[in-house]
């Protein structure tokens, strides 16, 4: 018992101790930044590399009949791919969770996480976001039975990633201004740097289509001449906007007379306010870069943990049932053959015949774009 | 003349006095003879001893406890013994959880030190570039004259609200404060496609005065209206809640000694409302600086935009250095702010039962302030309000065309299909707005109670953090929770933690103005009365701050109601909220889709404001 | 109830270099008042707050009856040292009514009928039976005052702090609210330490007077010491209407413009003092020779105080009867009137020697 007390008392006058530390008023301070940088030595620690991840040996639940689950990290908007994951969910019986963000937001996400992350797959709308997670080497390369499902050119040259769907960058005019597109609207990108343009033209040089369309253009005819149209174009003063759909409205409203944008805003544009809104689409005859076809795709991750249900999925998004999906509902091509895409789309053939000989991979050097747009001042 | 020699008096005398020899000189009362010779005081052996306890360093240290104790009691001594220490000292609690949250602010600035080591030279050499310097100088710009502008806007509203007889002040309350609940980007939207060059403003105005097109609404004109339109509420609220805290025997002294009511204003009241607004003001500059979605939608480009490039570039490492340069440039501002606001203390000299203050009278003011009121109003509710009634219209069914490529699914989401949004968003709101002044409070109480540099500089670095777009702030926990406690990340609690870090200078400042506002001879007389620290708080300082600190509760609700960054990327797998069906639906042109959830955004929000503003004004 | 003295041993308390308060030794007897006071920022507030616990002392040591509340190594905290304190603002808790507010320390208390009959009978005590369902802003700023103390004592402290209670009253309603408050303490029996910055209410108030300057004491002793012995001419100038003349010491006793000063002295001749005249010590007349003039007439009610240039400059004010009707101008001899020696400093320290 007396043991006990005096163990007590030392207690207590050990916490009288600290307390007499804490209440020299110098010392406060310290202890409270003393407790935060502890948590922050933590950090440090937890700053060491990750440990690699072996391929091909998934986690458990690799396989496991049981674990009916699926995470997936998708840059495209719920509003666009909720449906066809919702009916991916139905018939295969698997729980799908998704976390829906901005592609470069996710792909960013990714890139901290490392091989903690709890995705299995990245669903991307552009392959500027794909090509950043690649390159960290976070993506497993995909099986040759999936890489076979679409043309080659679709697929990423590491096998790592491959197009589920296609948007056409097209050129919207207000019709109002342009009465006869074909006769008044020049059969190539270059046509647009004419003065005759000036003012009246718009883009969005941060939206990742465009920057995809812009490493497209520079695979094509090269860095210089790329550089070139960008500079005569970037004379014409043409209006910044912040998104596709942006630009469509503004031609609509006739407040510029042109802008480049993907094929498909125009019909949500035309389903609100009906046939009298004043813009259609116009797509470049000519077949070059300006009707550049961008595509979204998927990856897995070296750490899913659902590597069978992952893969099953982009079967999925890749069989007829999913791909006629993205044709009947969301107005983009399908990469895969057979499938018929909507009443008055342009065939796939048709549009880029300069722009098969693209790798997708090509079309993610987003980084050397961003550089040649930075210097020439279009974008901050 | 001679004087008699009279001896001095001696003092009656007095029971147990001692006599004034002995007291005379000090010296002697010093010596510990008198003092330790009194059975009374304890013996120099006792101190002596208590002396040698106090002074083991370690607990564990002593043979003699090692010996006879096994490791598991000492254990339970140990910790039983800290937590009696600790529910009797709980000044040390406070202490701990203002550690707690210098930690979590520290981890921001951290990451973007950690991240930002890879950027070099190339980093370095945009930043210094003259083009970066215009885009700062645009920012800078734009967030004085926003905050000019929303201070010129929101003080007069303040005063109208709750000093005058205007008439149906309560209803104004509640309007002129819903824009703070409305998303950034939605009113940018909304506007561009009112006042656009050709826009619905053109349109209409198109067959009367026959306008072809409006001046450009983008840019500077636009990014200004918009962001004052949207921050306004901010100041609005702190300047409210300062004008009722006001002592209205101040203004009455003015008036005795002469001043009429518009020089009472501005020489007695205006000085003393000066801390809210700057208050306030800096909450609207840093938001300013933060803003991403209405500026780039209005084609202005802030330094925000520089660091969203980086992350379009995946160049996380640029990124986070530019947002180091945010950091600074918000601390700067804070620098500013606190010289400004001067060493002033406002805790009110008498024991704060002083008496209601009366309404002013309006008279034949009430139509112009009315009319001004109702501008603002419209402006800034009317506006967004109807464009989204519009979309909504728009999106009816029946109302659907058709086109030759067949319909698309813009109809209006169903109701049912929000409600689960409606309650992530409620939940988290809620649960944000708790943790945030819960955790807010151990600071706000060091930062007014026991000033010193490090409360300082903790509160700057919590208001430096708010300047930062919310991307930063979600991958800084991002990196963290993964790193450090995978078992909690992407859960509700880690993400709570990340709506602390955001939204904690509203709750410091709210705080900071009603603690501020007490007397500390309020909670010493409590600890006078036998009240431990910790039943000072619960009986005398709670109750006395509750109205600031449901006020500040509140404003943390409706941020949290619209938040979008750090809620898409940290919120638990499906976890979904009405600002993120926003924000999907507007960002794929599917304004219909979007206009519902918005507004149910809208009503949700007013729901508390309203309830809050009745509390108020009936108190 | 468990009345204590309070011992204050050499307390010091520092911020940075700044001493707010060095070396204050006090003793107070149990049940005794001690007022203390002097000049603002002299540190008496601070003493009190280190009595109370609100701060740390630096150096030093505080007991309470035989409880050692303070020192070095020991800081109780405040709401255990059982001591009650009346603040200046009084601290009255705005949002809990008249009868909490005073039963607000009285949590310990067994059972609600002991806690409710305590706080009415406190409520008598201070005479605010009537007001126990008030609301504080209701109250006058005496009522407040009288609850605060209600407050204060409730939970039968050992000892009671005042901090200035006076000060917010007007001066009408300050000498009434102050007879009453020192029946009431007095009454109570609590040790008492209490601090002002009105000597008229030291004098009145306190058993014991503490003056204090720059954080030091410099003298303690009763009213009458305090005033009548003053131990330093810091004292001396602060508590009652003093001037002070010059004094040069001779072989018969000390030479001054009042006259000369016959007591045995052990100072040198020649030695320079200063002398503290009171207004009650000098008598004035209109005999020959005169040695000053009335310069000031000032009607007190019971009696007039004028003020009087000394022929070798230095100015001694005197009190006088009405009899004599003496008016602005008159040249008059004004002289130490007979009864006890005026202190007298030199170099501001009370010169013991210049009495045997």
């Amino acid at each position: 018992m007396n043991l006990t007390k005096s163990a007590l008392h030392q207690g207590t006058s050990g916490v009288a101790w600290i307390e007499r530390v804490i209440n020299r008023r110098r010392n406060r301070g310290w202890l409270i930044i003393g407790m935060g940088v502890l948590i922050l030595a933590s950090g440090l620690v937890a700053c060491q590399p990750a440990a690699e991840v072996t391929e091909g040996v998934g986690k458990a639940g690799e396989g496991d009949p049981e674990s009916k689950r699926l995470v997936i990290y998708s840059g495209r908007s719920e509003s666009l791919v909720g449906p066809i994951i919702e009916q991916f969910e139905q018939e295969r019986g698997i729980e799908v969770e998704v976390r829906f963000g901005g592609t470069a937001e996710m792909a960013g996400v990714l890139l901290e996480e490392g091989a903690e992350s709890p995705a299995d797959l990245f669903y991307a709308q552009d392959p500027g976001g794909l090509g950043a997670v690649q390159a960290a080497g976070l993506l497993a390369p995909l099986p040759a039975e999936i890489r076979e499902l679409v043309p080659d050119r679709f697929v990423s040259d590491s096998g790592e990633w491959v197009g589920i769907s296609g948007r056409a960058r097209t050129v919207v005019y207000n019709t109002k201004a342009i009465s006869k597109p074909e006769e008044q609207l020049p059969g190539d990108l270059s046509g647009f740097t004419d003065p005759a343009w000036h003012g009246r033209l718009g883009w969005a040089p941060t939206n990742g289509s465009f920057l995809a369309m812009v490493t497209g253009i520079r695979a094509i005819w090269g860095e210089e001449k790329t550089r070139n149209w960008l500079a005569e174009m970037q004379a014409n003063e043409p209006a910044v906007y912040e998104s596709n759909s942006a630009i469509v409205a503004a031609v609509g409203a006739g407040e510029i007379d042109v802008g480049l944008v993907n094929h498909y805003y125009l019909y949500r544009f035309l389903a609100e306010e009906g046939e009298g809104f004043g813009a259609r689409n116009y797509f470049l005859p000519g077949g070059g870069p300006g009707s550049l076809i961008m595509v979204s795709g998927v990856g897995q991750l070296k750490s899913a943990e659902n590597q069978e249900n992952g893969l099953e999925f982009i079967r999925f998004l890749l069989s007829k049932d999913g791909q006629q999906y993205f044709a009947d509902e969301t107005f983009e091509y399908p990469l895969v053959a057979g499938v018929t895409t909507v009443a008055g789309l342009p065939p796939l053939a048709e549009l880029d015949k300069q722009a098969v000989e693209i790798e997708l991979s090509q079309l993610a050097d987003v980084a050397g774009t961003q550089e040649m747009l930075l210097s020439l001042g279009i974008i901050e | 003349m001679r004087l008699k020699n009279e001896p001095y008096p001696r003092p009656a005398e007095v029971k147990g006095y001692v006599p004034t020899k002995k007291l005379a000189s000090t010296k002697k009362l010093a010596s510990t003879k008198k003092l330790a010779s009194t059975k009374k005081l304890a013996s120099t052996k006792k101190l002596a001893s208590t002396k040698k306890l106090a002074s083991t360093k370690k607990l564990a240290s002593t043979d003699q406890a090692e010996s006879s104790l096994g490791p598991g009691r000492w254990l339970r001594l140990i910790i039983g013994d800290w937590l009696a220490a600790l529910a009797g000292r709980s000044h040390l609690l406070l202490v701990a959880m203002a550690g707690l949250v210098a930690g979590l602010i520290l981890l921001v600035p951290l990451y973007l030190l950690l991240r930002s080591i890879g950027a070099g030279r190339e980093a370095v050499a945009t930043l210094l570039s003259p083009r970066t310097a215009l885009v700062m100088g645009n920012t800078i710009l734009l967030a004085v004259a926003v905050t000019i502008g929303a201070t010129a806007v929101a003080v007069p509203l303040a005063w109208l609200t709750a000093a005058t007889d205007l008439p149906g002040r309560r209803m104004w309350t509640v309007m002129v404060a819903m824009p703070l609940v409305l998303p950034s980007y939605v009113v940018a939207f909304i506007f561009i496609s009112m006042l656009s060059p050709k826009g619905v403003m053109q349109q209409l105005l198109e067959p009367l005065v026959g306008l072809e097109r409006l001046p450009s609404f983008y840019g500077f004109p636009g990014a200004f209206l918009v962001l004052t339109l949207i921050t306004y509420p901010l100041i609005f609220l702190t300047v409210r809640g300062a004008i009722q805290r006001l002592d209205p025997a101040l203004e009455e002294a003015a008036r005795n000694l002469g001043l009429g009511p518009r020089q009472v204003f501005w020489r007695v009241t205006l000085p003393h409302l000066r801390p809210a607004i700057l208050a306030g003001a800096l909450l609207v500059m840093l938001y300013v600086l933060r803003d991403f979605g209405a500026v780039t939608t209005l084609q202005y480009n802030t330094f925000t935009r520089i660091i969203y490039n980086r992350y379009l570039s995946y160049r996380l490492d640029m990124a986070a250095l530019f947002a180091l340069v945010l950091v600074i440039m918000a601390l700067i501002i804070l620098y500013l702010e606190q010289r400004s606001r001067g060493r002033a203390r406002y805790a009110r000299l008498s024991s704060g039962c002083s008496r209601r203050r009366e309404a002013a009278r309006l008279g034949k003011w009430t139509a112009p302030a009315l009319a001004f009121t109702g501008a603002i109003t419209t402006l800034a509710l009317g506006l967004p309000l109807a464009g989204l009634l519009y979309w909504v219209w728009r999106g009816w069914p029946g109302h659907q065309v058709g086109n030759d490529l067949g319909t698309i699914k813009n109809n209006l989401m169903s109701l049912s299909g929000l409600l689960e949004p409606a309650w992530y968003s409620i939940t988290a709101s809620t649960l944000a707005a708790v943790a945030t002044i819960l955790l807010a409070l151990p600071i706000a109480i060091l930062v007014v109670r026991r000033p010193g540099r490090m409360s300082w500089l903790l509160e700057r670095l919590a208001y430096a953090s708010y300047a930062l777009p919310g991307i930063v702030v979600a991958l800084a926990f991002v990196f963290f929770g993964i790193h450090i406690l995978p078992s909690l990340y992407q859960t509700l609690p880690m993400m709570l933690a990340a709506y602390v870090i955001l939204f904690i200078p509203l709750a410091i400042g709210a705080l900071r103005a009603t603690l501020g506002q007490m007397s500390p001879s309020l909670e010493e007389a409590g600890r006078s009365l036998g009240q431990q620290p910790l039943a000072v708080l619960r009986r005398i300082t709670l109750p006395l701050i509750w109205p600031g600190l449901t006020a500040g509760a509140l404003l943390i609700f409706l941020t949290a109601m619209k938040e979008l960054p750090v809620t898409l990327i940290l919120s638990p797998l499906g976890f979904n909220t009405l600002a993120e069906q926003v924000w999907t639906n507007i960002g794929e042109a599917f304004f219909a889709r979007a206009a519902l959830p918005a507004l149910l955004l809208l009503v949700l929000s007013s729901i508390p404001l309203a309830w809050l503003t009745v509390r108020d004004t009936q108190s | 109830m468990d009345i204590a003295p309070i011992h204050c041993q050499e307390i010091s308390k520092f911020y940075g270099e700044l001493a707010a308060v060095e070396g204050v030794s006090l003793n107070v007897p149990a049940g005794r008042i001690l007022t203390l006071i002097g000049p603002s920022g002299c540190g008496k507030t601070t003493v009190l707050r280190l009595v109370a616990g609100f701060e740390r002392v630096d150096r030093g040591e505080i007991a309470i009856g035989d409880m050692n509340v303070a020192g070095p190594e020991r800081h109780l905290p405040p709401e255990q040292r059982r001591i009650g304190m009346v603040f200046q603002d009084y601290a009255i808790f705005p949002h809990l009514s008249v009868a909490k507010n005073v039963g607000f320390g009285l949590n310990n208390r067994s059972s609600k009928k002991e806690r409710d009959s305590r706080v009415e009978s406190l409520l008598h005590f201070v005479g605010l039976e009537t007001m126990g369902e008030r609301m504080p802003h209701e109250l006058s700023g005496g009522q407040q005052q009288r609850v605060a103390l209600a407050r204060a004592l409730a939970p039968e402290p050992r000892a009671l702090l005042l901090d200035e209670p006076f000060s917010n009253l007007d001066a009408a309603l300050r000498s009434e609210v102050r007879a009453e408050v020192k029946e009431l303490l007095q009454q109570s029996g609590t040790t008492t330490i209490f601090v002002t910055h009105d000597q008229e209410e030291a004098l009145f108030f306190g058993d014991l007077v503490g003056v204090m300057r720059a954080g030091r004491i410099e003298q303690v002793g009763t009213p009458e010491e305090i005033y009548l012995q003053p131990r330093s001419r810091f004292v001396a100038a602060f508590m009652g209407q003093n001037d002070f003349i010059p004094g040069e010491v001779s072989s018969e006793g000390v030479e001054t413009p009042l006259g000369r000063l016959v007591l045995p002295t052990r100072l040198e001749p020649g030695t320079m003092l200063e002398i503290a005249s009171r207004p009650n010590q000098v008598a004035l007349t209109l005999d020959e020779p005169h040695n000053g003039r009335i310069v000031s007439r000032q009607f007190l009610g019971f009696a007039c105080l004028y003020g009087v240039a000394l022929n070798d400059g230095s100015m001694v004010h005197s009190w006088q009867p009405h009899q004599f009707d003496l008016s602005v101008g008159m040249a008059i001899q004004a002289r130490f009137r007979p009864g006890r020696w005026p202190p007298m400093f030199q170099n501001g320290r009370y010169v013991e020697e210049a009495y045997q």
